[in-house]
């Protein structure tokens, strides 16, 4: 299992050089896309966005040749990805339905999700009741400080 | 002076003892600092009056830094980064038995470093004020570059890893319309992203969502043993304060000196509390009588380290408030409440509105002097409880108040689904030790640099050589010079060596 060839050391430092990389140039792309940095002798809007662009790509690449330079390996770990990423999707949700359905209701639902993904308990059942209990006091809890004590006006749900 | 009659009325007062209060809790708790508390806060400044947010903003202040060696003691786990030292030293203590000498010591510490702090702010101020004055457009564009240097280089591990977080964050700053003409830039076709990405969503993503995704990553099992350990723990109220003798060993020297290491870190753009407790140890432990019992817990190293680090409180005020330049992560979000309420820092916020500025000195003061001591007397046995909060309450909690913060900056879902967005690049880039501070200053100093870049060229009509011209440029060109040549050159070798004797001695 010892491939010597560079793909098979590219390892977290790298890849997320390789990431950055690809990003500035989708960035310095799109900056040449949208206006020439200097026109007739006078500098556009996109000069200094351009400007900084190239000074990423400088330390990107010191940190892939650092990285490339490492002795460890990508290890990926299913396991250890997996709850950030059920945050990421959770939340995601949650963004996409809080106008939609109205806060409370949405808030409920996103405290009660990422409190059972937190949870580090076991004995299923009878917690499950207390939970949602929890969430319903904490989403409570913010709406009032905030509609009332700060009047910030939370959104009441468009479906309804 | 009058900063302190305006203190001193109670609807006002409530709110730096509030702040206290949250800037402890936030504090003690691993994974959370005083920079998130703000962050989290940063939507209800905008309903707040804004002297009342400051006040508060200062305790939270404050307190976290005092707050994170509570834990670094008792558990050997940093509340804050500015605990690590405290946590070597103390943690030793604790297991020898005498970690309430340990915690009194380090409270005692921060209350001088605070108050030596909050009095040099005072001070200095109106120094730094006139200095301010005399600056122009091109100097503020090299002072800014002179800041985004000074950031990147105190990195010292991976200068390039700064630079890149800096820049990232001057980057996603660019998006929306360009500062000096109508135009879009960086929309990439898509419509929402025409009005940019709003400071909110950033800072809480950056610090709020960030800090739950690392969270959500680790197992409850090492939540649950600390826990364990922590209730075993008892503490008595008395235990809280040093005796003279150990403070007279000490020597009063130590702890003005570090206050004073503390006070000019801070000053200096993105170094704070834990770089100033670790200048500070080092250099205890460099003039020390007994050198070698730095890393076996000596009361030395925690007296230098928490004065340092509550010192540091006012020195980074001084360049945010003068120049707007922040001098470390907590004083970039208080940067952040000024400019989402209107206020631009600079000598007019000193000089005309100096009213609502302050009340900021004095609660700064207050919370060193007075509640600083006073909490720990009445509530110091407690603390140590604080730390056993269940975590899913917590960390959902967080999650709600900073989305929904996400929200209520422009009553916008869009700007929600960008702090999502913007937590998910700072896990990653925390992941991989990338520094927050850079991010944060290249988002809140970046459309300065360019703004003072292109008004320079403006005003010289298109003269790049008006940056090497200008006397209050070149100042700032000789500073990044100087300060490049001390960091970078001539690396500073007594601190690696301390770093490495540290680490060795410390093995668990």
């Amino acid at each position: 299992m010892a491939k010597k060839n560079i793909l098979e050391r590219i390892n977290s430092t790298s890849l997320l050089a390789i990431i950055l990389i690809i990003a500035n140039s989708i960035y310095l792309i799109e900056g040449i896309n949208t206006a020439p940095p200097i026109k007739n002798g006078e500098l556009g809007i996109t000069f200094f966005p351009i400007v900084i662009s190239v000074l990423l790509y400088i330390a990107a690449i010191c940190i892939l040749i650092a990285g490339i330079r490492e002795k460890s390996v990508l290890s990926f770990n299913l396991s250890k990805i997996s709850k950030p990423s059920a945050v990421i999707f959770i939340t995601f949700i949650y963004v996409l339905i809080f106008k939609q359905i109205g806060y409370i209701l949405s808030s409920i639902l996103y405290v009660l999700s990422l409190m059972l993904l937190f949870e580090d308990e076991t004995g299923f059942k009878t917690k499950k009741l207390l939970n949602i209990v929890y969430s319903i006091i904490i989403v409570l809890l913010i709406y009032l400080l905030y509609q009332k004590i700060f009047g910030v006006r939370l959104p009441v749900g468009e479906v309804f | 002076m009058q900063g302190f009659q305006t203190l001193f009325i109670p609807g006002v007062l409530i709110y730096v003892f509030l702040g206290f209060f949250i800037g402890t809790f936030f504090g003690a708790i691993p994974g959370l600092t005083a920079t998130l508390a703000i962050a989290l806060l940063l939507p209800v400044t905008y309903s707040m009056d804004i002297i009342k947010a400051l006040v508060m903003c200062m305790g939270i202040y404050m307190a976290g830094m005092y707050a994170g060696s509570i834990t670094a003691i008792t558990i050997n786990i940093p509340g804050a980064p500015a605990a690590i030292m405290t946590a070597i030293e103390g943690n030793k203590m604790m297991q020898r038995g005498q970690g309430a000498k340990a915690l009194g010591q380090a409270a005692f510490a921060s209350i001088i470093g605070g108050t030596i702090g909050s009095i040099l702010l005072m001070i200095v101020a109106p120094f730094a004020v006139k200095l301010a004055l005399l600056v122009k457009t091109p100097g503020k564009f090299s002072l800014i570059l002179f800041a985004f240097v000074v950031v990147i280089l105190v990195q010292r591990k991976s200068i390039a890893k700064g630079a890149v977080a800096t820049i990232l964050g001057i980057m996603i700053t660019t998006i929306g319309i360009d500062i000096m003409q109508p135009a879009r830039r960086f929309t990439f076709g898509i419509d929402f992203l025409v009005q940019g990405i709003d400071l909110m969503p950033l800072i809480i993503g950056t610090f709020a969502i960030s800090e739950l995704l690392i969270q959500s990553e680790k197992s409850c099992n090492e939540y649950q043993l600390v826990n364990k350990e922590m209730l075993n723990q008892k503490i008595r109220r008395k235990d809280f304060l040093p005796s003279i003798k150990e403070i007279k060993e000490i020597g009063l020297m130590i702890y003005i000196k570090s206050a004073l290491i503390g006070y000019f870190v801070g000053v200096l753009p993105g170094a704070g509390g834990s770089m100033a407790a670790f200048i500070s140890y080092a250099e205890a432990m460099r003039s020390s009588k007994n050198p070698d019992k730095f890393g076996t817990g000596t009361l030395e190293g925690i007296a230098a380290a928490e004065s340092a680090n509550n010192a540091v409180c006012g020195g980074a005020l001084v360049p945010m408030l003068t120049f707007g330049i922040p001098g470390d992560a907590v004083s970039a979000v208080v940067l952040s409440v000024l400019i989402i309420n209107g206020l631009q820092p600079g000598p007019r916020l000193m000089t005309t509105q100096f009213h609502l500025v302050a009340p900021m000195f004095a609660a700064l003061f207050l919370s060193a002097l007075i509640i600083l001591p006073l909490t720990l007397y009445m509530l110091g046995p407690y603390f140590i409880k604080i730390v056993s909060i269940n975590r899913k309450i917590l960390y959902s909690s967080i999650a709600l108040v900073a989305m929904v913060g996400g929200y209520v900056s422009t009553y916008s879902t869009f700007q929600m689904l960008m702090t999502l967005i913007t937590g998910i690049i700072a896990y990653f880039l925390r992941k991989q030790n990338y520094p927050t501070v850079s991010l944060l200053l290249g988002f809140i100093l970046g459309p300065m640099i360019e703004k003072y870049f292109r008004r320079g060229l403006y005003i010289s009509e298109g003269n790049p050589l008006i940056f090497l011209t200008e006397w209050d440029s070149i100042v700032f060109l000789i500073l990044i010079v100087v300060f490049y040549y001390f960091m970078a050159v001539r690396r500073p070798i007594d601190i690696k060596e301390a770093i490495e004797k540290i680490d060795l001695n410390n093995l668990k």
